[in-house]
């Protein structure tokens, strides 16, 4: 009995010392993190926006200088874009499997928007409509290989739509020419490409028959900058003057897509 | 005469326990509220959130109740040191202890969310291996003064016997009657 008892004392006083010891050295690691953090030393680098088949990347470097006395291990970015809608947009995740103590990495997180899956995903409405998306970031790591932490960032990230308010105005029919003038308008609200292209476009009429087709070219309208142009459409104007709709292909360097604008009595 | 002697002894003993109870209070002041307060007073709070020192000043609170629990503990023990209540005292210290970790430890998940105008910041550690570590390592503790507890049952029952056969022997020799 005596021999268990000692031997339990043991184990425990063991024990003890060994948690203090962990606890002491955890806590001094996370301080010399903690003042890496708040001097910088952990920074962010630039952005860099990039586009290839229809995706937008955005590159995030960053670098790690683990000063602590422990491993850090399975670093996981992962960031979470979702638009206003809360339908999830883009999901990027970027592993780091190691960063022993004492050593220094660097990595590149890669944030990608595929807008071709925008089209596909029946999310066009993005294309046209500026708005805040929710970026949500999740950094988690297990620290001593032990204890795993995570931290969630949720921000709003403002979303400039590359044909904002993509309207048409006044629909006006000169009866005398024998011309329909359609105006056509929108704004690029994207910060980070011109947009550029060609806009197919079939009119029907009020019996929703084809009248007209035709294509006007996009000049390259620059990032901020409004686009106005009047379609004169040799067409007979008592056909539309009740109701009518144009069916829009857009087509840039970049993505196409469609879209289709009525007008008149639209209760059918 | 011996009444006096064994009254002189009994104070004597009851003023060394308290001696050596003062002394374990202030060591252990030292080891449990001391030295976690240098250790938090470390920390750089200049700058961050209000949130970050709220969160630190609670668990400062919490490390005061642990130094109150560790003094408490070890002056009643050291006062109750060869009875009973010294083996009842370390059991409760245990259990205690095993209490007081879940509750401070939120469980093994500890969470904070810091909102800052439009973003939020929340942070969540997963300590339930150092809580799982912890409670073993008291449950250890428990152990030992359970069996602590039952050997010092067991030498007064050993102890009780061997009393009553000394009397039984005395009252057996005719000259001693």
């Amino acid at each position: 009995m005596r021999q268990a008892i000692r031997a339990l004392g043991w184990a425990t006083k063991i024990f003890w010392v060994v948690i203090a010891v962990f606890m002491i050295t955890c806590f001094y690691s996370a301080m010399s993190l903690m003042t890496n953090l708040m001097t910088g030393d952990i920074p962010l680098g630039k952005p860099e926006v990039s586009f290839s088949n229809g995706t937008a990347t955005v590159s995030i470097p960053f670098s790690f200088n683990n000063t602590g006395l422990y491993d850090i291990s399975d670093l996981n970015i992962t960031t979470c874009i979702a638009d206003y809608n809360k339908t999830l947009i883009s999901t990027s995740t970027t592993i780091v499997p190691l960063i022993a103590h004492g050593n220094y990495i660097e990595e590149v997180h890669n944030i990608s928007i595929s807008l071709d899956k925008i089209v596909s995903k029946n999310t066009t409405y993005l294309l046209f409509n500026s708005g805040n998306f929710s970026i949500e970031i999740f950094a988690g790591l297990k620290f001593a290989h032990v204890f795993p932490f995570q931290i969630s960032v949720n921000a709003p990230m403002p979303w400039g739509a590359p044909f904002s308010n993509f309207s048409i105005g006044e629909v006006s029919f000169d009866y005398a020419n024998q011309k329909v003038i359609i105006p056509l308008s929108f704004k690029n609200d994207s910060p980070y490409f011109d947009v550029s292209g060609n806009i197919h476009y079939d009119i029907y009429n009020y019996e929703n028959d084809l009248v007209y087709s035709g294509m006007t070219h996009l000049d390259p309208v620059k990032s901020d900058g409004s686009y106005e142009k009047q379609l004169e459409l040799p067409v007979d104007p008592s056909t539309l003057e009740e109701r009518g709709r144009i069916h829009f292909l857009f087509e840039t360097s970049i993505f196409s897509f469609e879209k289709e604008i009525r007008w008149g009595d639209t209760s059918d | 005469m011996t009444e006096k002697k064994e009254e002189k002894t009994f104070v004597e003993s009851v003023m060394l326990r308290v001696f050596k109870a003062a002394i374990m209070g202030v060591i252990t002041f030292f080891l449990y509220c001391l030295l976690p307060m240098l250790m938090f007073s470390m920390i750089p709070t200049e700058g961050l959130p209000s949130e970050f020192s709220s969160f630190f000043s609670k668990y400062e609170n919490l490390v005061y109740v642990f130094a109150a629990i560790m003094i408490c503990f070890a002056v009643a023990i050291q006062l109750s040191s060869g009875t009973i209540f010294q083996h009842a005292f370390s059991i409760a210290k245990a259990i205690v202890l095993i209490l007081y970790f879940i509750y401070a430890l939120e469980g093994g998940i500890l969470t904070l969310s810091i909102p800052t105008g439009e973003i939020t910041i929340s942070i969540l550690a997963d300590l339930t291996t150092f809580l799982a570590i912890l409670i073993l390592v008291n449950l250890l503790a428990l152990a030992k003064s359970m069996f602590e507890t039952i050997n010092f049952l067991s030498q007064k029952a050993e102890q009780l016997p061997t009393d009553t056969s000394k009397e039984e022997k005395i009252t057996s020799i005719p000259e001693l009657k």
